[in-house]
């Protein structure tokens, strides 16, 4: 584990801009390279750029999430987030007829804050250790991953991509959905800022870090308010994405061998932008010539689910 | 030179009946302890003087005569009791440089923070200790790095709740010379249940049960103190002199 001054911290900084700009020419190469149709063209570039920015915002509220509950186990989809806000979406989609994306955000915004209340209630009641917010969101997420599944088959008219996002897709990039994910980028810049060296101190544990000025409750509600409600957008959009928020923020502590979360945060968004990128890139260039189209989000949670056991594994034992 | 005042002061706390105290007034130079029974109320104290705990009263400190804020304490005002290490791990190095947030709350660490972690890390003899996590520590190794962070910011008050506990009578005679290495400058404020750490290790005992302060003894005035600390500790006691400081034994009998 190594100290970060500046530095090294610049060090760091310059690794992710080569990383993201490899991914940049991945990107162009493999998708707008002798690229003769502007419909494709325009297709892809929302396509490729929401993939990237939600895997950011997940990647984001993952490693906020997991550290202002001080928990390595937890992301937006384990926390049952991600089904109640697509849960909402649909529930508002079904009852009011129409998709309007104001809808949208407004319903898997209250959705998903609701579903994170309901799970960090649970969890403090069954105790507050690391695995009892993992078994409160899991009984919250599979409640409401099967009623959004009831739910699928009654939008299927006005929505007919339900089914996709019940994993997570981006097979309908919609123009209109850009203003909202690059504000949401925005704010995760800014919570980024403000709150990194705050979750550090979160990590000490409450009594420290009210005594060395930071109050825990309030930062803690912050961080969940910002992580939750960016993160329930997300799926609003694009479906439950399910382990990338958490595979992501353990990979970067992993990485860097640093548990300062102005690191953590940092490449926890990065890499779990290009991840999903990637994920999406692939499925959709070599798996569909195969099988079809597969949502990016079974894939990503596949993966995701080997490295959940491999984490919590890891983690069970060194509690026992 | 480092002044509390505590006056009128009354805690409430969970279950507990609640501390109580009418005046009483601490300053540095030499180490100060609170010391009292499981559940007499001494962590309450210590944690309103850190204003941790809201409380009734007045509690006052002053660095050489002028009024640290209330909104200022975290700056000038260390509590250091246990620690429930997070499962996402943390090195004892980062712990440290985390702790310095009040001094240097910018987003990059400054040059002084390392400086301090460095010199404190010495301080203590935990250099070696720098790149493990702290769930990887003994309880030895733990109460150390614990004191660390209570002292890398640099306070004018350091509040050690219970610091001898858990530890063998080695880390014992260590945390003591540490202790009172650093009362010289700083005010020194620690409870402990131990009438023989207390003894040994403080200069001023104040004696607390059931919330009350029952006496406020210098470590010379500890002979008049005998019967107190034994009624007190339902236990009997034995003051010895040992190299020519007095020290409260506990005799246990098994025939009483």
């Amino acid at each position: 584990m190594r100290s970060l001054d500046k530095t090294y911290f610049l060090k760091i900084l310059l690794l992710d801009v080569l990383l993201l700009v490899t991914a940049f020419i991945v990107v162009y190469v493999v998708d707008f390279h002798n690229v003769n149709s502007r419909i494709i063209e325009e297709y892809r570039f929302y396509r490729d750029t929401y993939a990237f920015l939600a895997g950011l915002i997940l990647g984001f509220s993952g490693s906020v999430l997991q550290a202002s509950l001080r928990n390595p186990l937890v992301d937006h989809y384990v926390l049952g987030i991600g089904s109640t806000s697509l849960f909402a979406a649909y529930l508002a989609i079904a009852l009011l007829g129409s998709v309007d994306l104001v809808l949208i955000v407004v319903s898997s915004l209250a959705g998903g804050l609701s579903g994170l209340a309901l799970s960090l209630s649970l969890a403090n009641y069954l105790g507050g250790s690391e695995v009892a917010y993992v078994l409160a969101g899991v009984g919250v997420a599979s409640l409401f991953s099967g009623l959004s599944f009831i739910l699928s088959y009654y939008i299927l008219q006005k929505q007919p991509y339900a089914w996709a996002l019940l994993l997570g897709s981006f097979v309908t990039p919609l123009k209109e959905y850009l203003p909202y994910l690059v504000a949401a980028s925005l704010i995760s810049l800014i919570a980024y800022l403000q709150l990194a060296r705050k979750l550090n101190l979160l990590l000490l544990g409450d009594i420290y870090s009210k005594q060395l000025g930071v109050d825990p409750k309030t930062t803690r509600l912050v961080a969940n308010l910002i992580a939750g409600g960016l993160s329930s957008i997300v799926v609003g959009f694009f479906g439950t994405i399910g382990f990338l928020g958490l595979v992501a923020p353990n990979l970067a502590r992993l990485l860097f061998k640093t548990s300062d979360n102005r690191v953590t945060v940092l490449n926890s968004s990065i890499l779990s932008g290009i991840l999903l990128l990637a994920t999406d890139l692939a499925t959709r260039k070599v798996l569909v010539t195969k099988v079809g189209e597969i949502p990016a989000g079974g894939v990503v949670s596949a993966f995701g689910g080997v490295f959940f056991l491999l984490i919590l594994l890891r983690e069970v034992k060194s509690i026992g | 030179m480092i002044v509390v005042e505590i006056r009128d002061l009354n805690v409430v706390y969970g279950q507990n009946p609640g501390v109580t105290v009418e005046r009483l007034t601490l300053t540095s130079g030499r180490v100060n302890c609170v010391v009292g029974p499981n559940g007499a109320g001494k962590s309450s104290l210590l944690k309103a003087v850190a204003g941790l705990l809201t409380y009734r009263g007045e509690i006052s400190i002053r660095i050489n005569d002028v009024e640290v804020e209330k909104n200022e304490l975290h700056r000038y005002v260390s509590y250091v009791s246990d620690i429930q290490p997070s499962s996402i791990k943390v090195s004892v190095r980062e712990t440290l440089l985390y702790a310095r947030y009040p001094c240097s709350p910018g987003f990059f660490y400054s040059d002084r923070d390392f400086k301090y972690v460095e010199e404190t890390s010495r301080l203590l003899g935990i250099s070696h200790l720098m790149e493990k996590s702290l769930s990887e520590l003994s309880s030895g190794e733990l109460q150390r790095v614990l004191i660390a962070i209570g002292i890398v910011k640099n306070p004018a008050l350091l509040l050690l709740d219970e610091p001898d506990i858990h530890l063998d009578l080695y880390n014992k005679t260590r945390l003591i010379k540490v202790i009172r290495g650093l009362a010289g400058e700083k005010l020194v404020f620690l409870s402990t249940h131990d009438p023989s750490v207390a003894s040994t290790l403080c200069d001023r005992l104040i004696l607390l049960n059931n919330g009350r302060m029952q006496g406020d003894f210098g470590i010379e005035e500890l002979n008049q103190a005998l019967g107190l600390f034994e009624e007190v500790f339902k236990t009997r006691l034995a003051l010895v002199e040992v190299e020519g400081r007095r020290m409260l034994i506990p005799v246990y009998s098994v025939s009483t």
